[in-house]
């Protein structure tokens, strides 16, 4: 490796100096003694050297904290201190930024991915359990353990606030937010908070463009709010006068002139408009009153509807409801951003939305959608069914899964019933669906019914479902054992096709895995007696079929490939 | 369905057919073969435009002798909705059509706007107003400006135009139905200016689109409909308010800054004038001798294509005099002159301390005693101006706006001596310390307006969905419809609700009288019922109210007691202003609002823009709640005038026709919340007035119909209770059980359909 720089110096041994030679590689930084008896040699690999370097002022030492402990040298003067430094400092970044995936791939990652993942397995036990259970005994790697939960684990470090809904604006304006007084001087007391300057900033610009010029140049935060909380009191005053003047038939059009405006020089009455017309080209034609405006040839000018209407009435409150509105309907610029403008972006064009909306606008006319699902279609439905009994029957002709031909008997009059139905009249759902579901259970209890026969138990007392049956503890136990095997299911079928041979290695450790869960249920069902062996078989009967087919898969390796 | 209607295959793109859908077809079908008018009520709610335009397209099929349908609607947002109908149904008839040929005929059929709603020039369609945007295009278009280009390429043009003129005869949309996107997008793909490759395309068309004024306003429609043959069909959509169209039309208002304004523009004028006397009087000289000549015709005052095109005279076509321009207004010089004195009288008639009135004939007689000015002179005001504006070249017409208003007034006082009225006020009755003078000249009759067309079209389709009562319309509008027909509803469930409300919840009576809507009460009640109503139903609520200005007092009275606040608490707020950008865009957050469940009310202005024209369907509208009962504001003279207009000629009480009036504008606002049978929404009534016999009775039968007797007089804690019930059993999934009574199958429409066994002959 090319050494980059080599500088002599004196290393601190237990406060004795002792003279060597400093040198540094791109991943490495070494140091030997010119004398090899008088101290033992330093490597150091600049990858593991996370903290920043400690520079004595008016003195040429460096401090390098180590893990170990820290190296402390002394060179011949600052500049060559300096120099090292220049070097290095680049080089540890460097290297800190390469080091982090190959941290989390040694399980030793630090973070807020880590804590996510501390968090996660704290809140969850059945995640713990398995985390033991698969990750420290061995049989998955970390990484792949976590690779199923990317999305858990997004969600958790985005905040963990559930879905990514995004909180709205309130729909209260700012012309409502009344101070409170104390009653005891005239002083009105007013609380903003940042949501609210927000709010205030989004629905007038002006106050946005006063504040960053102003703000802190010539006013304070404080000065400047306040400012802007008397002038807007000062206007809905003013208001409120030019209301009265009208009520009583004055003109009083200049009222809200008299009232000073310390805003006026960062208003721009020409930005509302160009907002206004850049979005009215986006508006549903079928609202678009604008071009109704632009309608029409008579050159009617002021003559027009607008004349008719007096013209002071407009103090501005209604503008101001509006403008509030479609800000609080559109959200702050802040939220808007973190969604990614979802809002904006929300595909169809207003003429597609039109043609739709006209379309469905005699609805009741059309004829009711004939399907709202896709038919399931499979090429050749024989080697489907046919493939899936043999995977399920492969066990069972070692004798160890006799639930299965219980359920093929049981199952095979229940799907024929099934097909025979129709699905025209199945639309409006003819039957009650309590009703339904009570007929279902009185079946699922038959078919249990008929898969313990073979136990030579008599029926009746089975109707229990095993839920209600089985003890507290083994329903642990079982479910247990279940969210394991099918964690390592997951896996295992993730693993396929078996192209690499890491891949290779992966499943024959699952799969021993896997056989030591087979053995377990069998021994559980084996160990169990009576009605609660009975009840377990039940449980496990789904799981055992699962393992079957994931055990069959791997001994028939040719056939996969057909079936699959 | 394509089914047979007494020998007529009728193409209706859906399964099923609403009966009175299919009534309403027979009417209309009955009415063509007899080449008459009809005048035609049904119920919002029923798609009477897919109606109407199933039937007319399948009639022109089986009859080519027929020619256009020029459909009218009231406002631009109407306009693309019937467009988009008529693209569903061009193209299911595409798919079905079997019939001589077996090949779909080709239908063309495009919307007609204005050049702000059409151009697509970068910079001209950026213009703020749609005069700027008119004369922004004159600027590149005329013919002097396209001479002028030929010479010296620096002058600008505009690059669609001269595309389109490149192109001449192969300028011809494809077969298919245009909406005005369709068009730009048309015009920039192939370079062509869409404004007036529509106005060119008229002719070819088999349904034409647009604005009531394009065939009611002379001033357009000589210019745009003139060419229309005599067996087009004509529809006017949403005609409940036709008659205030008319009178509209035809009526001018001048304020005292228009007068200014005009009086500056003769200046201009003059200047203009003394100018091109200098530069180049050869063209002076050309135009008086055209005048003298009497070459009045259109075609001989502009040879050279151009897009420089005014607006036409104001009188209707008959009107206009066929003769040579009178001696004294020949000259250039002398018309300024004419002009200036004109005004001068004008504004010297404002300075008035009361208001004065009369009818044109005295307004002459005094003219002519005090300025030696005569009616013919008057009369020939319009057409001298615009060939002066011709001649001097000048392309900014925005800017001659008020000299334009003041020539329409001219001309029209000029010609009509009946069924007019000049009113000079001195201010507004309503703030009398302000001094505000107006003249108006307003048109009483609104038959004077609609006559040429009932005269020139064979068949002219009256229809919506409020013509109550509809024996008023043929009087107002003196016709003779061959079928008058009111419609009512088959509905397999009661989805409206509508209710009086007449007592808030302390029992106090609610009213918009006049002595009552100060009332401190009143409006706390209004205010509270609205809180509640938006705190129970879902979705959206639309709320009129019946004028503007009590609207902006209610709604800041409510913002001073909280009741705003508490509204806002419940759902958004968004308001109808002034400006119609600000309104759109209230609208279209308002919908975005219900779509994302947040909910919204929207207020707004009976006999406003959203009344007219925007629909609260579904979501967007499940309740309706109308503040008053919408009168006109009685004491204006105008309207005055026209009620005592009325009562001579018509025979129609003042009360009766303020009554009906006011009624059917709260019937189209309340009607807005239904759109289809699958639809449903709760329809208030707020006023203690509705209560009576008078107005009830004017309501249309749809309404009437759902209105129980429990539900007249409801305070605000019941209208609560019956919200809640209503909303509840309504938002239950939609039974279609419904097949045969409020829908009919392809089968049954044929079947009743089939033509009546002939009578022996």
């Amino acid at each position: 490796m090319a050494m980059l720089i080599a500088k002599r110096t004196k290393l601190t041994v237990r406060k004795e100096r002792v003279d060597g030679v400093l040198s540094l590689s791109h991943t490495s930084l070494s140091w030997r003694p010119n004398n090899p008896n008088a101290a033992q040699a330093v490597d150091v690999v600049i990858a593991n050297m996370t903290a920043a370097l400690q520079k004595a002022k008016g003195k040429p030492l460096l401090r390098m904290p180590l893990v170990a402990g820290a190296l402390v040298l002394e060179f011949e003067s600052e500049a060559d201190r300096n120099q090292v430094v220049d070097v290095l400092t680049p080089l540890m970044k460097q290297a800190a930024g390469a080091a982090r995936p190959g941290a989390a791939e040694l399980g030793e990652e630090l973070g807020p991915l880590a804590a996510a993942k501390q968090q996660l397995l704290e809140e969850d036990k059945d995640l713990q359990q398995l985390y033991k259970q698969l990750v420290q005994g061995g049989v998955l790697s970390e990484a792949d353990f976590w690779r199923g939960r990317q999305a858990q684990l997004q969600q958790r470090l985005q905040g963990g606030k559930g879905p990514s809904q995004r909180v709205g604006l309130s729909s209260v304006m700012l012309a409502h937010m009344q101070g409170s007084q104390d009653g005891r001087s005239n002083t009105v007391t007013m609380r903003l908070t940042p949501e609210l300057v927000q709010q205030i900033f989004a629905e007038r610009p002006y106050v946005r463009r006063a504040h960053a010029a102003l703000v802190p140049q010539s006013l304070d935060e404080k000065a400047f709010w306040s400012q802007f909380m008397k002038h807007e009191m000062a206007k809905r005053t003013a208001q409120a006068r030019l209301r009265e003047a009208r009520a009583a038939g004055k003109a009083a059009s200049h009222a809200l002139e008299d009232a000073e405006d310390p805003f006026a020089k960062f208003r721009d009455p020409e930005e509302a408009k160009r907002d206004a017309r850049r979005k009215v080209g986006r508006v549903d034609p079928t609202v678009n009153l604008a071009a109704d405006r632009y309608d029409g040839f008579s050159a009617q000018g002021d003559g027009g509807e607008a004349a008719h209407r007096p013209k002071d009435t407009d103090d501005g409150m209604l503008h101001d409801i509006n403008r509030h509105a479609a800000v609080v309907l559109q959200g702050l610029p802040s939220a808007r951003a973190l969604h990614g403008g979802a809002a904006e972006a929300s595909g169809a064009t207003p003429h597609e939305d039109l043609r739709e909306r006209a379309e469905s606008a005699l609805d009741d006319l059309r004829r009711p959608a004939e399907a709202q699902f896709l038919a399931l279609h499979i090429s050749d439905p024989r080697r489907y069914f046919d493939s899936s009994s043999v995977t399920a029957g492969v066990r069972r002709s070692g004798g160890s899964a006799p639930a299965g031909r219980g359920q093929a008997r049981a199952g095979t009059p229940l799907s024929q019933a099934l097909r025979a139905m129709e699905a025209a009249p199945l639309r409006n759902s003819p039957v009650d669906p309590a009703a339904a579901r009570r007929v279902l259970a009185d079946v699922s209890v038959h078919r249990a019914v008929g898969a313990l026969g073979e136990w030579e138990v008599g029926a009746g007392w089975a109707a229990r479902p095993p839920a209600e049956a089985l003890v507290p503890q083994m329903q642990g136990l079982l479910r247990g054992t279940a969210l394991t095997c099918y964690e390592l299911l997951r896996h295992f079928w993730a693993s396929f096709p078996l192209t690499t041979p890491a891949r290779e290695q992966r499943v024959q450790r699952i799969k021993a895995a896997l056989c030591e869960q087979y053995d377990r249920t069998t021994a559980m069902q084996e160990s169990a007696r009576g009605l609660e062996r009975v009840h377990i078989t039940q449980v496990l009967k789904p799981l055992r079929q699962a393992l079957d087919a994931a055990l069959s898969r791997l001994e028939q390796p040719a056939a996969a490939a057909l079936v699959l | 369905m394509k089914f047979q209607l007494e020998g007529l295959s009728v193409y209706f793109p859906y399964e099923y057919i609403y009966p009175e859908q299919f009534r309403y077809m027979l009417e209309l079908k009955r009415a063509l073969d007899a080449k008459g008018h009809c005048l035609l009520e049904m119920p919002t709610g029923t798609g009477k435009t897919i109606t109407l335009l199933s039937l007319i397209t399948s009639y022109q099929l089986a009859h080519p002798e027929v020619g256009k349908l020029v459909y009218c609607t009231r406002t631009v947002p109407e306009m693309e909705k019937v467009l988009v109908e008529l693209q569903e149904l061009v193209e299911y008839r595409a798919k079905y059509y079997t019939g001589p040929g077996q090949a779909p005929p080709p239908i063309l059929a495009l919307g007609l706007s204005s050049r702000k709603n059409l151009c697509v020039h970068p910079t001209v369609a950026e213009e703020g107003t749609r005069e700027s945007v008119d004369s922004g295009c004159r600027k590149l278009t005329a013919a002097w400006v396209r001479e002028a280009a030929q010479k010296n390429p620096e002058v600008e043009t505009c690059d669609f135009f001269e595309g389109l003129e490149r192109a001449a005869v192969d300028a011809v949309l494809d077969p298919g139905v245009y909406t005005l996107e369709d068009l730009r997008q048309y015009g920039r793909k192939k370079g062509w200016c869409p404004y007036f490759l529509a106005r060119h395309m008229l002719a070819f068309a088999n349904v034409l689109v647009y604005n009531y004024q394009y065939m009611l306003d002379p001033k357009v429609s000589n210019m745009v409909s003139r060419e229309l043959e005599k067996e087009c069909v004509v529809v006017f959509d949403e005609a409940h308010n036709i008659d205030n169209v008319c009178i509209e039309a035809l009526s001018v208002t001048m304020r005292k800054h228009t007068l200014e304004a005009a009086a500056r523009n003769v200046l201009k004028l003059r200047a203009a004038v003394d100018k091109c006397k200098q530069t180049d009087a050869n063209r002076l000289t050309t135009e008086y001798n055209r005048l003298v000549a009497g070459l009045q015709e259109r075609g001989v005052l502009n040879p050279l294509p151009g897009g420089e095109e005014f607006v036409a005279n104001p009188a209707l076509p008959e009107d206009i005099l066929r003769e040579s321009v009178p001696g004294n207004i020949r000259r250039a010089e002398h018309f300024c002159v004419f002009l200036r004195r004109f005004v001068e009288y004008l504004k010297q008639r404002m300075t008035v301390q009361a208001v004065e009135q009369e009818s044109p004939t005295t307004f002459l007689a005094q003219l002519t005693e005090r300025m030696q000015i005569d009616g013919k002179t008057l009369r020939f005001c319009y057409d001298r101006l615009s060939s002066l504006l011709k001649t001097l070249e000048i392309t900014d017409m925005d800017d001659f706006t008020p000299l334009h208003l003041v020539a329409d007034f001219a001309t029209l006082v000029g010609t009509y001596a009946k069924g007019f009225a000049i009113i000079i006020e001195p201010y507004d009755e309503r703030m009398p310390s302000v001094p505000d003078p107006v003249i108006e000249l307003s048109c009483l009759d609104a038959s004077l307006a609609v006559k040429p067309v009932f005269q020139k079209f064979q068949t002219v389709v009256i229809t919506s969905g409020t013509l109550s009562p509809i024996d008023l319309y043929p009087r107002i509008l003196n016709f003779h419809p061959v079928a008058i027909q009111s419609f009512a509803m088959t509905l397999t469930r009661d989805c409206m609700c509508p209710v009086v409300l007449t007592r808030g919840a302390d029992q106090m009576p609610m009213s918009t009288k006049f002595d009552m809507r100060g009332d401190e009460g009143v409006i706390r009640n209004y205010g509270r019922m609205l809180v509640e109503l938006a705190a129970a139903i879902p979705d959206g609520i639309v709320c009129f109210f019946v004028s503007y200005s009590y609207m902006d007092a209610i709604v800041s009275r409510w913002n001073d007691m909280g009741i705003l606040k508490d509204l806002m608490a419940a759902k958004l707020v968004f308001i109808e202003t002034v400006d119609v950008v600000e309104t759109t865009l209230a609208l279209d957050n308002f919908r975005r609002a219900c779509d994302c469940g947040r909910g919204a009310v929207f207020l707004s202005v009976a006999r406003g823009k959203v009344a007219e024209g925007i629909d609260f369907d579904r979501h967007y509208g499940r309740c309706v709640v109308m503040f008053g009962v919408p009168y006109q504001y009685t004491l204006s003279r105008i309207l005055r005038a026209r009620l005592e207009y009325l009562r001579e000629t018509f025979q129609i009480k003042e009360s009766d026709y303020l009554a009906f009036d006011a009624v059917r504008q709260a019937a189209q606002c309340v009607g807005r919340v239904i759109r289809s049978k699958a639809d449903y929404g709760m329809m208030v009534f707020a006023d203690q007035r509705y209560q009576r016999h008078d107005k009830r009775d004017k309501l249309p039968g749809w309404i009437t119909s759902h209105l129980r007797d429990a539900h007249l007089n409801l305070s605000t804690d019941m209208l609560l209770h019956v919200a809640r019930e209503f909303m509840r059993s309504m938002a239950q999934p939609y039974d279609r059980l419904a097949i045969g009574k409020s829908l009919l199958t392809e089968e049954q429409a044929n079947a009743l359909g089939a033509p009546a066994v002939p009578a022996l002959a």
